[in-house]
């Protein structure tokens, strides 16, 4: 049956007008989850929309949540945090169960890809069949399959059963339909980085096109630096509530102090969800071949204040690609990030041969670091940082040694101001200046 | 009016009207079908090998075994082959119906279960799920539709104006598939129990329905309970359709009775539990 929503209140501003710039709102949004085992029960209460009886998982508490135009949204927290299901109901796969979703233009959900297809068609059945679902005339559909089967790049595959495709055929082909349909609104779970390494670029460049575009972007991410990077805007979601809606990189230090504070280290959770261990990945785009560090001149353990640390790295890169760039991260031995690097953000390009081989140098002058054991990560990535094309996580450890009693794990340039004339000069006086 | 409860997810360019959603619903149904029959390798003929074996069975023990004979159906001199054949087209009118309702029934009771993927994680109207479910039937019905007219021109009968009412017949029986599975489809997702009691009533249905028998064959105790089931109505009027005799008003009425109450009730229950689905998949 339509329900007419007729605004009550004539004093309430017309934010949801069509003409406003609001492609999202959400409006003290709850979502419960019944946690009734007996069945009869549970549809009782769904008859009589009881829904806050009984045992019940607030899965989101009073989400108020308006996104504008272009608008690109990153959403982060723990697992079970309410992420997912905030997405799903900003798609409207999910019903709130009490507040208003309002949501104005197509939305493409890549939620979970492929989730309509049968594994008996073939992958051009899957397309035409699915299309209608996504939205798209029988007549667009027909004008946009050849583009589909190219972008997706599975060529001959397209005509086979889709059980007989490789797990990366599969998502490929679903990303490649998903995101053909020139959504207004997008929505990713996860799921920036599809199929292979090559596969990943490039639908990362078809989000990136879709951005450009106008389109309205909400993803979750358990990656902060992605959100850092990618997005003008984050929400951080935790147990159900949005504790904290802005910037990304205010979002980003919360989150991390909120974690800091639950007693986790923040590297391991962030960067490899694992304890702190040496793990090493690389894709055909980039690969790191060789790190050493310069051998300490102090027989093992470097010097606080006096030796230099030096990185020796040596990459191999695709040469048909973009120069990637370096990022680096310098890790206290509890796992926690005590500093970083990228050739991107001091503009330094890598030094690449034709080949595609890379070799730099990264030091730390007369290491600035206290004593105790340190670790570092290097990461490759795409010329925008965003795509990780290889990563090398605490492949380097080193220990530092001092001569003396400072306490702490970083020395900080510092001065002591003794001299009465220095010092009288830089307080200023409460008499009126002397004249120049 | 289907058109007007469009979910309130769907994108506004999307079909605004009833025959648009329907026409949602068709490449659902093709798909469906194209898969159910991808593979092997008498593909779509199943559809039509299935039922006759089954006519086949049926019609030897009913009219072979038990002796069973449709009054009227066969001139008192004709053979027993011919005596058997037309025993069996009147079985295939009925059990046509009753196949048809009976598929959609037990089907509908793990619909949602069966698309968790649909109900779960795409943007996707849930009531197309039920009206593809019902026109995979539909195809199903008029390719035995069609068999059925070729095996009456087979033996001789010729189309008579009767079978201008079978259009409208098979239109009650849609009818009531799509109220099944919106009943069956929202409360077997909350109750998993239907999924084993609708097959047990429906293999009881089959003899409590006038397939293997007119309805004015029946014991009178019986008739009055046959008068209460709603396939009573549909199976009659489709012999009637195909056939001729006289039809039972008094069974039609009670079916189409009921299908007006039923069918909106089903509507409503199925809006009222959607919401529901995604959590209980």
């Amino acid at each position: 049956m339509a329900r007419v929503v007729v605004n009550p209140d004539p004093r309430d501003p017309p934010r949801d007008h069509p003409r406003d710039d609001t492609v999202i709102a959400l409006d003290h949004v709850h979502k419960l989850y019944s946690l009734e085992p007996r069945p009869l029960w549970r549809l009782w209460r769904q008859l009589r929309g009881q829904h806050d009886r009984g045992a019940v998982h607030h899965a989101l508490h009073d989400v108020n949540l308006q996104v504008r135009r272009g608008e690109v949204v990153g959403v982060i927290g723990r697992n079970g945090a309410g992420k997912s299901t905030l997405l799903q109901i900003v798609c409207g796969v999910l019903q709130p169960t009490t507040g208003q979703r309002r949501v104005h233009g197509r939305v493409a959900a890549l939620l979970e890809l492929g989730a309509g297809f049968n594994p008996d068609l073939s992958g051009r059945e899957n397309v035409r069949l699915n299309g209608p679902l996504l939205g798209l005339s029988a007549q667009q559909l027909e004008a946009r399959l050849p583009e589909i089967i190219e972008f997706a790049g599975i060529g001959d595959y397209i005509d086979q059963p889709v059980r007989s495709y490789s797990s990366g055929m599969f998502v490929r082909l679903a990303f490649s339909m998903a995101t053909s349909v020139d959504p207004d609104i997008l929505i990713i779970d996860e799921a920036l980085s599809v199929g292979d390494d090559a596969f990943a670029r490039k639908s990362f460049e078809r989000i990136m096109k879709l951005k450009d575009r106008g389109a309205t972007i909400l993803f979750c991410s358990h990656s902060l630096f992605q959100v850092e990077q990618l997005c003008g805007r984050a929400l951080w979601i935790m147990d159900g509530r949005v504790q904290y809606d802005g910037l990304p990189a205010q979002a980003v230090v919360e989150y991390n102090a909120w974690l800091a504070r639950q007693g986790q280290s923040v590297a391991a959770l962030t960067v490899t969800g694992q304890p702190v261990q040496a793990t090493q990945r690389a894709t055909a785009a980039a690969a790191i071949e060789a790190v050493s560090l310069r051998p300490a001149d102090a027989g093992g353990a470097y010097r606080s204040g006096h030796d230099a640390l030096d990185i020796r790295i040596r990459l191999r890169s695709d040469p048909s690609i973009a120069c990637p760039t370096l990022g680096l991260v310098l890790y206290t031995e509890d796992g926690r990030t005590l500093t970083s690097a990228g050739s991107w953000l001091d503009n330094v390009v890598l030094p690449r041969q034709v080949d595609g081989q890379i070799d730099v140098h990264w030091r730390l002058p007369a290491l600035p670091l206290l004593k105790g054991r340190y670790s570092i990560s290097l990461y490759v990535m795409c010329e925008r940082a965003i795509n990780l094309y290889a990563a090398a996580e605490h492949v380097l450890a080193f220990e530092v040694v001092q001569d003396n009693v400072q306490q702490g794990i970083v020395a900080l340039a510092h001065e002591w101001i003794t001299a009465p004339a220095s010092l009288a000069a830089s307080v200023p006086a409460p008499a009126p200046a002397p004249a120049a | 009016m289907p058109g007007t409860d469009r979910p309130a997810h769907t994108p506004p360019h999307w079909p605004p009207c009833w025959w648009a959603h329907a026409a949602l619903a068709w490449p659902l149904a093709k798909k469906d079908v194209l898969a159910r029959y991808r593979g092997s390798a008498f593909g779509l003929a199943w559809a039509l090998i299935t039922p006759l074996a089954m006519v086949l069975i049926y019609a030897v023990v009913f009219r072979g075994v038990f002796n069973a004979r449709w009054p009227g159906s066969a001139p008192a001199e004709a053979s027993a082959v011919m005596d058997g054949v037309s025993y069996a087209v009147r079985l295939f009118a009925g059990l046509m119906v009753f196949t048809g309702v009976a598929e959609v029934a037990t089907r509908a009771t793990r619909l949602m279960a069966d698309n968790a993927n649909l109900v779960k994680r795409v943007l996707f109207p849930l009531d197309l799920l039920c009206l593809a479910l019902v026109l995979q039937t539909a195809l199903h019905a008029l390719l035995q539709t069609a068999m059925l007219a070729a095996l009456l021109l087979l033996i001789g009968q010729w189309p008579h104006g009767g079978w201008l009412a079978l259009p409208l017949v098979w239109l009650a029986v849609l009818a009531w598939q799509l109220t099944l599975a919106w009943w069956l489809s929202a409360l077997g997702t909350y109750l998993r129990d239907l999924q084993h009691l609708v097959p047990a009533l429906i293999g009881g249905l089959l003899f409590l329905s006038p397939v293997f028998y007119p309805l004015d064959a029946a014991p009178p105790v019986l008739r009055a309970a046959l008068l209460f089931n709603p396939l009573t109505g549909l199976i009659e009027a489709m012999r009637w359709a195909w056939f001729g005799g006289t039809l039972r008003w008094d069974a039609v009425a009670c079916s189409l009775l009921a299908l007006a109450v039923l069918m909106p009730a089903g509507r409503w229950l199925f809006q009222r539990l959607r919401p529901g689905f995604a959590d209980l998949v």
